[in-house]
């Protein structure tokens, strides 16, 4: 599952007024940050701009989640809009942005015992190989559980492609990850 | 099975969430007695929680949930907002501290010299306004002093994205306020508003919002308290006052002032 560390959310304010609202958009944000950062990070390559990305996004959130009509809605919106901010990000640079991996931390190799399994920064650097289109579906995927419909919201693109792009990512994922898998 | 129905399964989600929706069932009955299309299913899911465990191996920097916090309270007026905020969103989240906002100051024996001479001045000053209070002030003196309040960073009384919330608070609260605005300004969104007391002059402050977040701070005070106010029901008159965009036009017996950083052509065609 995404992650099981994550904090229940406490039920929404009634009002604007609501001494209570500030204590619900940080529990909101406590229990996606880690995933949206997860995303930005896989959209990047970049720890720095992830962060940025995952902070712009916090703040949008605290300035306009009285736009958003329906709670079940909240993480599709997250989600839309750390993606959004992304682009505007990639369009201010005026190119797209290359997978640096320099900037990822290491993580410690992996013994014998787990060789099926795949570290973070693995799964990061396969990510970082392919295309945006296909890393974007495959991060959603995998960070927070979503529908393909879900994803298909978040990107705006239609479900069939979010299916087939799902496809295509997953034949490159398994060629990528066979040495290390 | 059809390639739909594989990329159907392809596309369930590791949770098993999707395992009672018809359409999945129905793919995975077909897939039933395809041995090999079973087994590659079962290889590809093996990696796709490899990747997925993966992928929550990876943990954010140890001071973004504090970056976050700040920043989020910054934007509700609760703190400073942080340094590397991006310069738009700065922007937005620059307001003052809301009330119950504790701040500390440091009393220390120099201060007590400048918070003397502040004292002094602030009675000076008051004598100053007590005099100017009896005299109606012109158009640039208050665009002046609206100007050095946008440059400082307004105050929002009421933060709302809600036209109605906000014209509500500005009536309630005696705020001056035009009955009819542009109509392309008046669909703007809203962030809040506010009420002013400027040389003794009521001023409402409407805070408006162009797309991506770039603020337009609309003034709002009688035309009967300036001396030379713009001529009721006259085209506005837009122009660069101060470094910043300023828009100024009376309509209904109240003088709009309207501040922003967007080009002197945008604010036209705004308006009208």
């Amino acid at each position: 599952m995404p992650d099981e560390t994550q904090p229940a959310l406490p039920p929404r304010p009634p009002s604007v007024d609501d001494a209570g609202v500030q204590a619900w958009l940080e529990a909101v944000v406590l229990r996606y940050y880690r995933q949206l950062y997860r995303y930005a990070l896989s959209l990047t390559g970049h720890e720095a701009d992830a962060a940025d990305l995952t902070q712009q996004t916090a703040v949008k959130f605290a300035l306009k989640w009285q736009d958003i009509r329906e709670e079940g809605a909240i993480k599709s919106w997250l989600y839309t809009t750390l993606y959004r901010e992304f682009l505007l990000l990639r369009r201010r640079a005026k190119e797209t942005v290359e997978f640096d991996e320099s900037h990822l931390a290491p993580i410690a190799p992996q013994n014998s015992a787990q060789e099926a399994s795949v570290d973070g920064y693995t799964a990061m650097e396969a990510l970082g190989k392919m295309d945006e289109p296909h890393r974007s579906v495959l991060t959603l995927f995998y960070v927070e559980d979503l529908s393909y419909r879900d994803i298909a919201d978040i990107l705006g693109v239609p479900a069939g492609t979010v299916m087939s792009r799902l496809s295509r990512a997953k034949v490159a994922l398994r060629q990528l990850l066979t040495p290390a898998v | 099975m059809t390639e739909e129905q594989l990329q159907l399964l392809r596309a369930a989600r590791l949770s098993g969430q999707d395992e009672n929706d018809p359409e999945v069932m129905a793919a995975r009955a077909a897939a039933a007695s395809e041995a090999k299309v079973l087994a590659y299913l079962e290889e590809e899911r093996q990696t796709d929680l490899a990747m997925q465990q993966g992928l929550n191996d990876v943990d954010p920097p140890p001071d973004l949930e504090a970056a976050l916090l700040t920043a989020m309270r910054a934007a509700r007026g609760h703190a400073e907002p942080p340094a590397n905020l991006r310069e738009d969103m700065l922007h937005a989240v620059q307001l003052p501290a809301a009330p119950g906002t504790v701040v500390q100051h440091d009393f220390s024996r120099r201060k007590w010299i400048g918070w003397s001479l502040a004292a002094a001045a602030s009675i000076a000053a008051g004598g100053f306004w007590w005099w100017r209070e009896n005299h109606a002030f012109s158009l640039r003196r208050l665009s002046e002093q609206l100007a050095a309040i946008t440059k400082k960073g307004v105050t929002l009384s009421l933060m709302s994205m809600e036209k109605d919330a906000v014209v509500n608070w500005l009536r309630d609260n005696q705020a001056p306020r035009a009955d009819v605005l542009p109509e392309k300004l008046d669909a703007l969104g809203r962030k809040g508003c506010h009420l002013y007391q400027i040389e003794g002059h009521p001023v409402g402050l409407e805070c408006l919002l162009l797309p991506g977040m770039r603020e337009l701070h609309l003034f709002c005070t009688p035309a009967r308290g300036l001396t030379d106010p713009p001529a009721d029901g006259r085209a506005a008159e837009v122009r660069t006052f101060a470094d910043r965009t300023l828009a100024t036009w009376t309509h209904g017996g109240q003088t709009m002032l309207m501040f922003c950083n967007e080009r002197v052509e945008e604010i036209r065609a705004l308006l009208g």
